[in-house]
Formats: C-alpha cells, sequence, structure tokens
C-alpha cells in the first residue's frame, strides 16, 4: 500500500476545520467530528495518505497537564503537569478520540494507509515543562532531563501500541529535535536513542523532523524508519538515503498560503525530480489552516500527473 | 589583574558556567573594578563568542540559553556599580503578535540586540497591535521586530504593519520566525525579514544605518 502514495501532505485539524466551516476547537475535543472533517478533506483533494493529528499538546495533557481550548485557535496551556505521569491511551485526556477518529477513518478509507501522529520522546519532555526550562536542563541539569525523556518514551511507548492495535502506522513527529534548535551532539545523545526504540517496536512508521536537518541526516537515517518527512531541501538530502526509505517532503507550507498555483507546480516538479525513486511528495510541515485550496490541489494533481509517468 | 579578571568572566560566560559568572561578577563589584569594561571585556565579549559560535552551528539554542542566562546574572551584579548608563546603538521594540505564545525566537533576537548594543523593549508575546502601537507612539524605536511561529497568527504581522502606517510610525519594521520568508514580507509591507537570530541582528544594523 505504501507504494501507492506519491502525494501525502500533511492535512491536519486546523485547515481541516477551515475546509470543513468548523471551529478549530470542536475538531480539537471530538474524534468522530476531527475524523468526519480529515475525511472530506481527503475526498476533496484525493491525496494518498492520510494522517490524524489535532495539536501538539495531547500527549501532554493526557499525562497531567491542563490546557484551555479557545473556539477557533490551537489550545493553550494553563499549566504544566505538576505531578507527570504515564498516560493509559484509553482513558487518559484526549488520546482516545485520536484512536477513535483513527478508527473511524481506518473504517470508511479501506484503501489508503491511515497514519497517526505521536510525539518523539525528546520534543514530549520539551512539552512537559515548557521548551526553554527543558533546553536550559539539557546542559544545567542532565540528569533530569534524561528522567523527563524517559518518562516521555514509557508513555509513547503504550501509546504507540495503540496505534498499532488498531491496525494504523505511527507517524512520529519530533518538532523540537530540529537541526534549527539542537545540535548534531544533543541529537545523537537526547533524541535519537528514545527515537531507536521506539520505531524498532513500531517496524513500519513514518518520522517527521521540523527544520533544517542537514548536519542530522546521518542520524535520522540511524532510526530506522522507513518513511521519513523533512523540511530540508530533497536534493541535498536525497544524497544521503538509501533506496529503501521513502523520503517525503517539502513544499515550503508559505507557499501555499502566499503563492500562487503556478509557484506550487514548478516547486513540486522540482521536488519530484529531486526526490526520484521512492519519494512522496509532502508538504514541509503541516498544511497551514489558511493554505489556499487550489494551491494544495495543484499539489496532489501534480503529484499524481508525475506517478502516472 | 584587572584586564586578567575580565577574561575570566569572559570565558565563565562562554563556557556556560553560571555560579562562575556570578562569583567573579562579585569579586569585581567588591573590589570596585570598572564595571562598564567589566560588561563589555567580559560579559559581552563572552557572549559574543556564544553568538559567534552559534553562527557557525557548534552551540544551539541550549547553549545560548544558558550563556543568557549568565549573561543577565552577571549584569544584574555589575550594574549596581555602574557610574554612567550604557551607550546605546537604538532603540528597538520586539513583540510576539497576538494569539501566539511561542518565544524562543524572540527571546533569542532580544539577547543578540542587547548584546550588541541595542535598546530593547520587550513586549513579549501575544501582544496586541494595539499595544505595539501605543509603545511605539511613546518610545520613538528606530526599528520594531514582529515574531510569529504559526502560519494562522503570522497573519496578524499584516495588520500590525497597517495600522503603524496608518499612524506614521517610521520606525522600520522587520518580521521573523518559522512560517516567514521574504515573499512574505514583501507582500505584507516589512522593511526586512530574518531567518534567524544572527541575521536579524545584522540586519538592524543595516537599517539603522541606512
Amino acid at each position: 500500500m505504501i507504494e501507492n502514495i506519491k502525494v501525502f501532505p500533511l492535512v491536519v485539524a486546523n485547515h481541516a476545520a477551515y475546509l470543513t466551516g468548523q471551529k478549530e476547537r470542536e475538531l480539537y475535543c471530538d474524534g468522530e467530528k476531527l475524523a468526519k472533517a480529515l475525511l472530506y478533506c481527503q475526498k476533496y483533494y484525493n491525496y494518498d495518505a492520510v494522517i490524524v493529528f489535532s495539536d501538539v499538546y495531547v500527549e501532554m495533557e493526557a499525562m497531567g497537564g491542563i490546557l484551555s481550548f479557545p473556539e477557533d485557535a490551537p489550545p493553550v496551556v494553563k499549566s504544566y503537569p505538576r505531578i507527570i505521569k504515564v498516560a493509559n491511551p484509553y482513558t487518559d485526556g484526549r488520546i482516545k478520540e485520536i484512536l477513535k477518529a483513527a478508527t473511524f477513518l481506518k473504517k470508511y478509507l479501506k484503501n489508503i494507509p491511515i497514519f497517526v501522529s505521536l510525539k518523539g520522546p525528546f520534543s514530549l519532555a520539551c512539552l512537559l515543562v515548557e521548551a526553554e526550562r527543558f533546553f536550559m536542563m539539557l546542559v544545567e541539569k542532565e540528569k533530569k532531563a534524561r528522567e523527563l525523556i524517559n518518562i516521555a518514551f514509557e508513555n509513547q511507548l503504550k501509546y504507540l501500541k495503540a496505534i498499532l492495535e488498531i491496525n494504523c502506522i505511527p507517524f512520529i513527529g519530533d518538532p523540537f529535535a530540529s537541526g534549527s534548535l539542537i545540535g548534531y551532539n544533543l541529537f545523537e545523545n537526547y533524541a535519537l536513542p528514545p527515537l531507536k526504540e521506539l520505531i524498532k517496536e513500531a517496524k513500519f512508521c513514518g518520522l517527521h523532523i521540523c527544520g533544517e536537518t542537514k548536519n542530522l541526516l546521518p542520524l535520522i537515517i540511524e532510526t530506522k524508519a522507513k518513511i521519513i518527512s523533512l523540511e530540508t531541501d530533497i536534493q541535498f538530502a536525497k544524497r544521503y538515503f538509501p533506496e529503501d526509505i521513502y523520503l517525503m517532503g517539502s513544499v515550503p507550507t508559505d507557499l501555499l498560503v502566499n503563492g500562487d498555483i503556478f509557484q506550487v507546480k514548478e516547486e513540486c516538479e522540482k521536488e519530484i525530480l529531486a526526490g526520484g525513486k521512492n519519494f512522496i511528495l509532502s508538504t514541509a510541515c503541516d498544511v497551514p489552516k489558511y493554505a489556499k485550496k487550489e494551491n494544495v490541489k495543484m499539489m496532489v494533481d501534480v503529484g499524481h500527473i508525475y506517478k502516472r509517468l | 589583574m584587572k584586564k586578567d579578571i575580565y577574561e575570566k568572566l569572559a570565558k565563565a560566560v562562554f563556557s556556560l558556567n553560571l555560579s562562575l559568572t556570578e562569583k567573579i561578577s562579585q569579586e569585581i563589584v567588591k573590589n570596585n573594578l570598572d564595571c562598564q569594561k567589566a560588561i563589555f571585556q567580559g560579559l559581552v565579549l563572552g557572549i559574543k563568542k556564544v553568538s559567534d559560535y552559534f553562527a557557525r552551528g557548534k552551540y544551539f539554542i541550549p547553549e545560548v540559553l544558558v550563556a543568557a542566562e549568565c549573561f543577565y546574572k552577571g549584569f544584574e551584579i555589575l550594574k549596581t556599580n555602574l557610574k554612567n548608563p550604557l551607550p546605546s546603538k537604538g532603540k528597538i521594540i520586539l513583540a510576539v503578535v497576538e494569539g501566539d505564545i511561542h518565544d524562543i525566537g524572540k527571546n533569542i533576537v532580544k539577547l543578540m540586540a542587547e548584546m550588541d548594543g541595542f535598546q530593547v523593549i520587550d513586549l513579549g508575546r501575544d501582544c496586541p497591535k494595539e499595544k505595539i502601537l501605543e509603545t511605539a507612539l511613546k518610545e520613538k524605536p528606530e526599528i520594531i521586530g514582529l515574531s510569529a511561529l504559526m502560519t494562522t497568527t503570522m497573519l496578524e504581522m499584516e495588520k500590525v504593519i497597517k495600522l503603524l502606517k496608518e499612524n506614521n510610525i517610521k520606525a522600520k519594521v522587520v518580521i521573523g520566525g518559522a512560517p516567514t520568508s521574504q515573499l512574505f514580507a514583501q507582500k505584507i509591507g516589512a522593511d526586512g525579514y530574518a531567518p534567524d537570530a544572527v541575521s536579524g541582528v545584522k540586519l538592524f544594523n543595516q537599517l539603522i544605518n541606512d
């Protein structure tokens, strides 16, 4: 089924809310509404795989954080967990809503792979205490930073198993392990080991690392993720990638908002030519809420035209 | 001896050693040494090396944040014994636009601009455009820096720029943040776009000298 994925823009809750005329909060809090909106988006644009993602705080909330939900904007942190606990994915917070959404989509999209997003343990550790505090811990309180990563890993392992149980594919996002934020050494020492463990358990999964990752590419390959989604220049990344890894990326998201269909077409063609075999045309990160519909459509069309060639 | 102690202070900042920075700064104050020199030849020199390492990809955000902690700790101690106010290259207002609470990038820009000799007025995160205008009218800055991390909130930048123009604010507006770009800056009428903190401070210097 994976061989059939040629175009996979990362359409998530906020763009789905915009496209279906709903308020964001409704989708963040209700798995069925999220699933129906994502289903609508897939039918509307006709892309080849779906990712279930609402917002970055899902796991952190289930582990004891408290959020507030503005009507039409992403959740806001009211307080970080006072006592951090490993969540039960079937009962705590909104993880169950994500699983509900994935189960629903699995039922209605039989021939399309359903990915479920979960955070890499490094990024989840960041979210459990606030990123700046966590980053300073990496330098000043190494032991405390490791403890946080360990509990984040434990949590994600349970979540990952729940995703596998419903026959969906885990898609690990590690936005704070970005090359723009931490260097090679910190990635190797802190972000990579729990990622490897998690990916080993998943056997087959996707991995997305935000920001500039040129320096991290050898380590990212070491994770053994089968699908790797990057913001980095595809032509550059391709040189490092073994043939059996599906490389995904990396249409700049601001182009979908500010560009026109001609610029999008040109960019997509450039990416496809650079990506070569086993390349999946995708966005560099989530499709922005206010991405122009015609731009996303153009991206999907270009991907499908090249698929036939 | 004096020169030595300033060098030691610079090294303490560069090696991200908070307790040593604190100890040396206290020693400088206790011995009634020149605190202005200690700031420029110690703290600023240390942070410039950090900034240089950051630009060359040898230090990253965690190291910069800890270096900033060292700098501010040392500065807090040394400023108690300053004879004259520190010279300033110019005034900058920094804000993360309304609806956006992500301020790591803005904080790094603030730190680097301050280290480079700018006076920074930090309006924090989730800042309403009216507050930016009000501060600009009162403080008459040379530059206003706007930041956003989300594609939804970056649209707020255009509204800020429109409001500033309607009120004849002459300050140059620089934008930055992950989803922004040169294309977007041009589209919304900003005077400049900075992809990262180091190029942001370079741009501030260019715009101040224009």
